[in-house]
């Protein structure tokens, strides 16, 4: 199998930018924070100084008699009706903060100043409580509790998002004495893992940590809520999901869904992580006050405040036979979820941690722990960059323990379609093996043994395992031939230029003449949250279904014009001609004008796609790491980036190389220099960019994409999501080329100068058991 | 509310300061600094970027460079006489912060903020330079050596501006180099730096400098070291010895980018890079500017 090629000018596989390229470019894009509206009031947050406290009173006086400032609200003030142990409605803390950065009060004022300066005047009076920090202490039965509400907990009360995975039977979970700090457990068992490892010619133990990393998009969190006449409000918001935010808002506040209207704004990038966070703050402040307010994050703020990935330790077992058999797995997964759980993803990690590979036998046991550090969030493949890292260095550890190639242990041991994930779950379709084929041939693969000292190539394999979802979309042929899609759904990362060539695939025009919509949630069909690589595969469905209505509508007109039957009649280029006499054509463009966008009987020529939630869809990636290591200070210099994935069908390749070095570069971010660090009273010590190190261009490689096309059967076209895999599996790649370079085992994120130092002249005592 | 000044000279400016005001050139400390909270914005600022005879460079009747204190990084890492003669001022300059940094940010700011991590200071510590301060009370001169005397602390009075600083010609022989260790390439605060000036006359060191960046409260010279190079053939033993007296001369901090131990580990190895990029250029061999590209390993 080769690679595919991408004409420019093709509908499907064509190389074009994505439609709003320019605007976010020049910077002349207007984000939410950056819309003109009257009478808008501005909030800044009072944020909790302490990881865990109960708050005795606040000091509002000072606060409110900045010139300016129109309202301090606290907790009390919002008129928040729903109950539900999530953050959205808790958006400020009542009587307990439990993590430093927690949102105590809003200061409202009619300009950004007025409510900084009424920021730093509210006086919080607080009493400390016990601080809880370390997940795994935070488990035993002894611990303090990271908030005083747990002891509300009725037993144990799992909560976690499956992104569209597991559902699977679990196994009994092992009798353990538990703190309430537990608020997520999964346990997955099959065969017998005792005796499997015990059988295995090779076993290797090790403790990988990964610290709490941040999303770092470039526009912080932003929403402009407006009080309507009705008693309702209406929501400018960057979010991920407008229907989802509509409909939780409804809740929140106790308003009928027909009151609540939301509007996306466009995303200047989320990751995951914009979902619920600025919305009920910002809508909360404007029913209490009867006004426009917006609350649009500092980078500061946002930094501490919203929802990062979270820091987790997984303890890995892992057995081979000398014939580089794998035998057995068995994991322990520690994930801190701090303060806030609901967006728990240890369930996540649990299925990726096996990797797309076979086992005899396999034990997983994973933890979500509650602390007193910022609530836990989606980041990009959430699990994914923690299991692969883990799973990807352990097999490499045991290829070169077996002496086997890490490339060739892989293909003895990957699942074909209908193995059991780890879960249960059968493998559907993936294309490993072909990303396989594509690392074997690579040259830098190849020549990897002639490398100069201190230089390694690493290989790391990432899965993720898809979502699904069932999605709406409408078109209509306007009367100047082009077609308009209108969608709920919101383009986080490009997707309307594939919608474009999917509806112009299915119509038979051109992209540049398909127009997309993204309507506001109270106006726009059935629309998925965008996340968890759902959008091309699931809403892609939706569009090319609602485009072949459109056109099946439009042959039927022809078909009426042209005295031919609709099924001899194609649509090519843009125009309808019968079949073999393409010379009797009349383009689309003049039928619908002729109609003015009617048809027969003045039928609308329009569609609707509405599409049930398809099969799992797995993405998958090969990433190869080149780097120098600098023996006497730890440096690691990424010289060359290899990334493969399978895309199933690529309907827009440059969007998807986009993606593809996008998730590669945060890859590397969690790999050598991204990690959110607290000090031992829990303090957030890396609250802007100074501290926090996100990747510098100037420390990439030119990154080399590679798109494999292993369909998958429900996509449309074949197409699968793309969005998540590329982060999955960067940082096992370079923690293994690092060994290749150097010999030396990392096993904590981020690999830092200092860590791959102390690695090196530690030798292979490092961890290894 | 701040007041903001914009004289058209010199004396103006010094008058505005003799009565409180603060000045600001390029702003890429001041910014910062307020941003995040270190300190208020002042109540009056004058500025002084385009004070005549304030930015550029010319050269000294001895040979030397007087550098106008308003000089860009980027204007010093452009100067011919600066990349031939002082090339550690140059491999400094080339790499203080980001290219729009270097665009604003000037050399007397870099001096009088006092960093305990300032790039340009250890190669100007090298160089012997001399800080020109004015105030209306008229003109003194004060070596570099010294000026600052704790982190964001120097001599310099309220009532004084840095004018320029002058750098006396270099011997014949010597050659010079700066090195920085940082956490990920450029716009980045050196984790540990040093700077480095040798002599070489007939295969003898017979002058060293050598300085430590972010190993102190304020960068310095470190005299230990010197006295090691002085005299010796500038081989791997005086080399190592010298990079050893750094790290034990060394009283580095713990933060976020990294421990107290890494530093002094690292305080050997970025001063025998230094110093072996200076002997490099001393013996008429090429060490490419920034010398941290080439040292450190970036591609």
């Amino acid at each position: 199998m080769t690679a595919p090629v991408h004409p420019e000018s093709a509908v499907i596989g064509g190389r074009r930018a994505r439609p709003d390229a320019r605007e976010r470019v020049t910077g002349s894009i207007r984000y939410c924070a950056d819309e003109a509206v009257p009478g808008l009031l501005h909030a800044r947050l009072v944020l909790s100084v302490y990881a865990h406290a109960r708050i005795d009173s606040l000091e509002t006086t000072e606060a409110l008699a900045v010139p300016g400032v129109v309202a301090v609200l606290t907790a009390e003030d919002l008129p928040i009706r729903g109950k539900g142990d999530m953050r959205m409605f808790s958006p400020l803390a009542g009587r307990e903060a439990v993590f430093a950065g927690q949102p105590i009060a809003l200061v409202v004022a009619e300009t950004p100043e007025a409510a900084a300066d009424g920021a730093a005047r509210v006086w919080v009076n607080a009493t400390p409580l016990a601080v809880v920090l370390d997940a795994e202490a935070a488990m035993d039965p002894s611990s303090p509790l990271a908030r005083e509400r747990a002891q509300e907990h009725d037993g144990e009360e799992i909560r976690s998002i499956h992104a569209g995975i597991g559902g699977h039977e679990e196994a009994a979970a092992p009798a353990l004495a538990l703190s309430r700090n537990v608020v997520g457990r999964h346990h997955h068992a099959r065969g017998e893992i005792d005796a499997a490892l015990a059988a295995s010619d090779v076993v290797i133990r090790r403790r990988y940590t990964t610290p709490w990393v941040y999303q770092a998009y470039l526009e912080p969190h932003a929403a402009t809520a407006i009080p309507t006449a009705d008693g309702g409000v209406e929501l400018a918001v960057a979010a991920q999901g407008t229907q989802y935010a509509r409909s939780q808002l409804a809740k929140i506040f106790g308003l009928p869904l027909a009151k609540v209207r939301v509007r996306g704004t466009p995303l200047g990038g989320a990751f995951g992580s914009k979902l619920l966070v600025t919305d009920p703050l910002a809508v909360g402040a404007a029913l209490a006050l009867g006004r426009p307010v917006r609350v649009a994050m500092t980078r500061r703020e946002d930094i501490l405040a919203t929802n990062p990935a979270p820091g987790s330790v997984l303890e890995l077992e892992v057995g081979a036979r000398a014939d580089g058999t794998l035998t057995g797995l068995r994991a322990r997964l520690v994930f801190d979820s701090g303060a806030w759980s609901e967006w728990t993803i240890e369930s996540i990690a649990a299925i990726l941690v096996a990797g797309p590979w076979r086992w005899e036998a396999l034990d997983i046991q994973a933890f979500g722990v509650e602390t007193n550090r910022v609530g836990t969030g989606s980041y990009r493949g959430p699990g994914g960059p923690q299991a692969s890292f883990a799973i990807e260095s352990a097999l490499d550890e045991l290829a070169g323990r077996l002496g086997i190639d890490p490339l060739e242990l892989r293909r003895r041991n990957l699942s074909q379609t209908g193995d059991p994930m780890a879960d249960g779950t059968p493998w559907p379709v993936i294309g490993v093996s072909a990303i396989l084929d594509e690392v074997e041939r690579h040259p830098l693969w190849a020549g990897r043994a002639t490398l100069p000292a201190g230089e390694g190539v690493g290989l790391g394999v990432g899965v993720w395992a898809g979502a699904c979802a069932p999605a709406s979309v409408s078109a209509r042929l306007e009367g100047d031939g082009t077609l308009t899609l209108i969608t709920g759904v919101v383009d986080m990362s490009g997707t309307t230029g594939t919608f474009q060539a999917l509806a112009a695939h299915a119509f038979g025009i051109r992209p540049e003449d398909v127009t997309v919509i993204v309507a506001d949630a109270h106006v726009a069909l059935t629309s998925p949250t965008s996340g968890g690589s759902v959008v091309t595969y699931s809403v892609g469905r939706s569009v090319v279904a609602a485009a072949t209505e459109a056109r099946e509508r439009l042959l039927r007109y022809a078909s009426q014009e042209m005295e031919i039957e609709p099924g001899d009649l194609e649509v090519v280029d843009g125009i309808v001609r019968p079949r073999g006499a393409p010379e009797r054509g009349i383009p689309v463009a003049t039928l619908a004008a002729r109609g003015e966008g009617k048809g027969v009987n003045g039928q609308p020529i329009e569609g609707q796609g509405s599409t049930e939630t398809p099969a799992l869809a797995p993405g998958s990636t090969g990433h190869l790491a080149h780097v120098r290591v600098d023996q006497e200070t730890g440096e690691v210099t990424v010289l060359g980036y290899v990334l493969i994935q399978d895309a199933g069908k690529a309907i827009s390749p440059a969007l998807i190389e986009g993606q593809m070095r996008g998730g590669a570069v945060q890859g590397l971010g969690w790999a050598l220099w991204e990690a959110l660090r607290f000090d031992e009273t829990g303090q957030p010590i890396t609250g802007s960019f100074m501290d926090y190190a996100v990747p510098r261009a100037s420390a990439i490689p030119p990154i080399e994409a590679r798109i494999v096309e292993v369909p998958a059967p429900d996509g449309p076209l074949g197409a699968r999501g793309v969005g998540e895999a590329p982060v999955c599996g960067g940082a096992a790649a370079v923690a293994n080329a690092i060994a290749a370079a150097t010999g030396a085992r990392l096993a904590t994120l981020p690999m830092t100068a200092p860590e791959v130092l102390a690695a090196i002249s530690a030798g292979d005592a490092n961890g290894a058991a | 509310m701040s007041r903001y000044l914009a004289p058209a000279g010199l004396e103006e400016a010094l008058v505005a300061l003799a009565g409180g005001a603060r000045p600001v050139a390029g702003g890429t400390d001041l910014v910062v600094g307020v941003r995040q909270g270190r300190f208020p914005i002042p109540d009056d600022l004058v500025a002084i970027h385009r004070l005549a005879g304030f930015r550029g460079i010319a050269e000294g009747a001895d040979g030397g460079l007087v550098i106008g204190a308003g000089t860009s990084h980027a204007e010093i890492v452009a100067h011919p006489r600066v990349t031939r003669d002082w090339t550690g001022l140059a491999d400094a300059s080339a790499i203080v912060g980001s290219p729009a940094t270097r665009a604003t940010g000037t050399l007397g700011g870099n001096v009088a903020n006092a960093s305990p991590a300032a790039d340009t200071v250890a190669p100007l510590l090298c160089a012997d330079a001399v800080i020109v301060c004015r105030s209306t009370a008229g003109e003194r001169r004060l070596p570099l050596d010294g000026f600052a005397t704790a982190p964001r602390r120097t001599l310099l009075r309220p009532d004084e501006l840095i004018v320029a600083v002058e750098l006396p010609a270099p011997a014949p022989g010597s050659a010079s180099c700066y090195v920085r260790l940082e956490h990920r390439r450029q716009m980045e605060i050196a984790i540990v730096g040093a700077g480095a000036l040798l002599r070489l006359e007939g295969g003898r060191v017979t002058a060293a400098r050598v300085a430590m960046t972010a190993l102190a409260p304020t960068v310095r010279r470190v005299p230990e070291a010197e006295r090691i190079l002085l005299g010796s053939d500038g081989g791997a033993a005086a080399v190592t010895a010298a990079a050893e007296a750094v790290a034990a001369a060394a009283t580095p901090i713990d933060d976020t980018r990294a421990s107290a131990a890494y530093r002094r580990a690292m305080a050997a190895v970025v001063t025998r890079r230094a110093i072996g990029g200076a002997l490099a250029r001393a013996r008429g061999e090429t060490v490419t500017i920034p010398a941290s590209d080439t040292l450190f390993g970036a591609a």
